[in-house]
C-alpha cells in the first residue's frame, strides 16, 4: 500500500494506491526530492485503488478518488498510473480558482513563455515534448496553464508528460535516454506513456514564467511548416475556448485573457516538422 | 369606402413614432453583466457575458451600431442574436 505526500509547485498532494506497478512509476517519474514528510499539509487527497466487485476476477479493475469520491468510472487495472494522472489534472482544472486555467501546453526559454493551446490530436504534447527537451528550454506544463490573474505571469505545475500512440515513438528517437512509464493499453486516447521531463524543468518548478506569445499548433503530415499571424479578436476567441474556468472568475478572469492577448505575438501553425517550429519560436517570437 | 378610425388607431397614429419603415437601434442596450473589450489592434471588440461565461468577436464597433439612428435588416439580426445570447438588453420604452 503506498501512501505518499508529493510536492508538486504549487500544490501539495497526498496520493495513495495499492496497485504496485503506481507506485514503481511515480518513483520512476518523479524526482526524489518532490517525496516529502507527511507532516506537511496536503492541498488535496487522491488516490487509485482496485476496484471491488466480481468483474475483478475477470477484468480487473481500479478506480481513481478525490476526497473519497470516485468522480469516474473504473477503468482497466492497466491504465490506474494514468488515471492517477489524469485525475490530477482533473482536480486542479477544477479546484485551483486562484488561478486562470488555460488547457494548453506550456514552455519556456528562460523566464518567455509560449503558451501552447490546442485539442486533443493537435500535436501539443508533442511539441511540448520536443521543445522542453531543447537546450534552454523548460516545461511549465503539456496540459494547463496556471496564470496568475489579471497577470502575464505562469506558474509552473511540472509533472509528467502524456504521450498518445505515434508520438510515443517520435520522443524515443529524439531522446533515447528519456525516462518513461509503463505503458496503458487502449485507453479512450489510445496507447499512452507518460515522458518524464528532464532535469532544468524539475529545477525550475517554481520559477514563474512571463507568456510571450502565444502559438495554436495544428499537426498536419502534408504542411512542412504553415504560420498565420492572428489578429487579437481572432486569438482571443480562439483562447477563450482553450479557457477552463474562465466563467468562475468574471470579470478577473476576462481581463485576464484581454491582457495575455494584448501582450502577446498570436499565430496558427500547421506543421509536420517539430525543429520547423522551434527555429521559427527561437529566430521570430522569443 | 371610407376607414373606420378607432379610438386605439387614432391613439397609435397620433403618438408613435415608429409608424415609418426605418429601424432604430435604441431599442437595445449592453447589460450590465457585459464586459467590452476594444482590442488595440483595430481587429474590433470582444463581449464577454459574465455570469454565463459566454464571449463573442465582433468586427463592427458595437457601441456606435447601438448609438446609430438607423440600421439595415442585417444588423438587427445581429443586435436580436446578441440579445438572446445575453449581452444586449431591450431598452426601456420611451413611453
Amino acid at each position: 500500500m503506498m501512501q505518499i505526500r508529493l510536492n508538486l509547485p504549487p500544490f501539495i498532494f497526498d496520493i495513495h494506491s495499492s496497485v504496485g506497478f503506481v507506485e514503481q512509476n511515480m518513483h520512476h517519474m518523479y524526482p526524489d526530492e518532490l517525496f516529502i514528510n507527511s507532516s506537511r499539509p496536503a492541498d488535496y487527497f487522491v488516490g487509485v485503488e482496485k476496484a471491488n466487485g466480481l468483474r475483478k476476477f475477470i477484468r480487473p479493475q481500479a478506480s481513481f478518488s478525490f476526497d473519497a469520491i470516485e468522480p469516474f468510472k473504473t477503468l482497466p487495472l492497466n491504465h490506474a498510473y494514468a488515471s492517477l494522472e489524469w485525475g490530477i489534472n482533473y482536480v486542479v482544472a477544477n479546484q485551483s480558482l486562484q488561478y486562470v486555467i488555460l488547457h494548453s501546453g506550456i514552455v519556456a526559454k528562460g523566464d518567455k513563455a509560449v503558451l501552447l493551446p490546442g485539442p486533443p490530436g493537435s500535436g501539443k504534447s508533442t511539441m511540448t515534448a520536443y521543445l522542453s527537451g531543447r537546450q534552454g528550454w523548460r516545461l511549465l506544463s503539456d496540459e494547463m496553464a496556471l496564470v496568475l490573474p489579471e497577470t502575464l505571469k505562469v506558474q509552473p505545475f511540472v509533472r509528467p508528460i502524456c504521450l498518445k500512440n505515434k508520438s510515443v515513438d517520435l520522443v524515443k528517437r529524439w531522446y533515447p535516454d528519456a525516462k518513461l512509464s509503463t505503458v496503458a493499453r487502449n485507453t479512450h486516447k489510445g496507447d499512452v506513456v507518460h515522458l518524464c521531463p528532464g532535469d532544468s524543468s524539475w529545477q525550475q518548478r517554481d520559477d514563474l514564467a512571463k507568456v510571450n506569445a502565444i502559438v495554436f499548433l495544428r499537426y498536419d503530415q502534408r504542411v512542412d511548416l504553415e504560420i498565420t499571424e492572428l489578429n487579437q479578436n481572432q486569438g482571443f476567441m480562439q483562447l477563450a475556448q482553450n479557457a477552463v474556468n474562465l466563467n468562475l472568475h468574471g470579470q478577473q478572469g476576462f481581463n485576464t485573457l484581454v491582457n495575455l492577448i494584448e501582450n502577446s505575438a498570436v499565430f496558427e501553425v500547421v506543421y509536420n516538422d517539430v525543429e520547423a517550429v522551434r527555429t521559427f519560436l527561437e529566430q521570430d517570437v522569443l | 369606402m371610407i376607414k373606420k378610425i378607432t379610438t386605439w388607431d387614432v391613439f397609435h397614429h397620433e403618438t408613435l413614432p415608429g409608424t415609418t419603415p426605418k429601424v432604430t437601434s435604441h431599442s437595445y442596450t449592453i447589460t450590465g453583466s457585459t464586459l467590452l473589450h476594444k482590442f488595440s489592434d483595430g481587429s474590433g471588440v470582444v463581449l464577454y457575458q459574465k455570469n454565463t461565461g459566454a464571449a463573442t468577436g465582433l468586427t463592427l464597433d458595437i457601441e456606435s451600431v447601438l448609438a446609430r439612428e438607423n440600421i439595415d435588416a442585417d444588423t438587427l439580426k445581429l443586435l436580436n442574436q446578441l440579445s438572446a445570447s445575453g449581452f444586449l438588453t431591450p431598452s426601456p420604452a420611451k413611453y
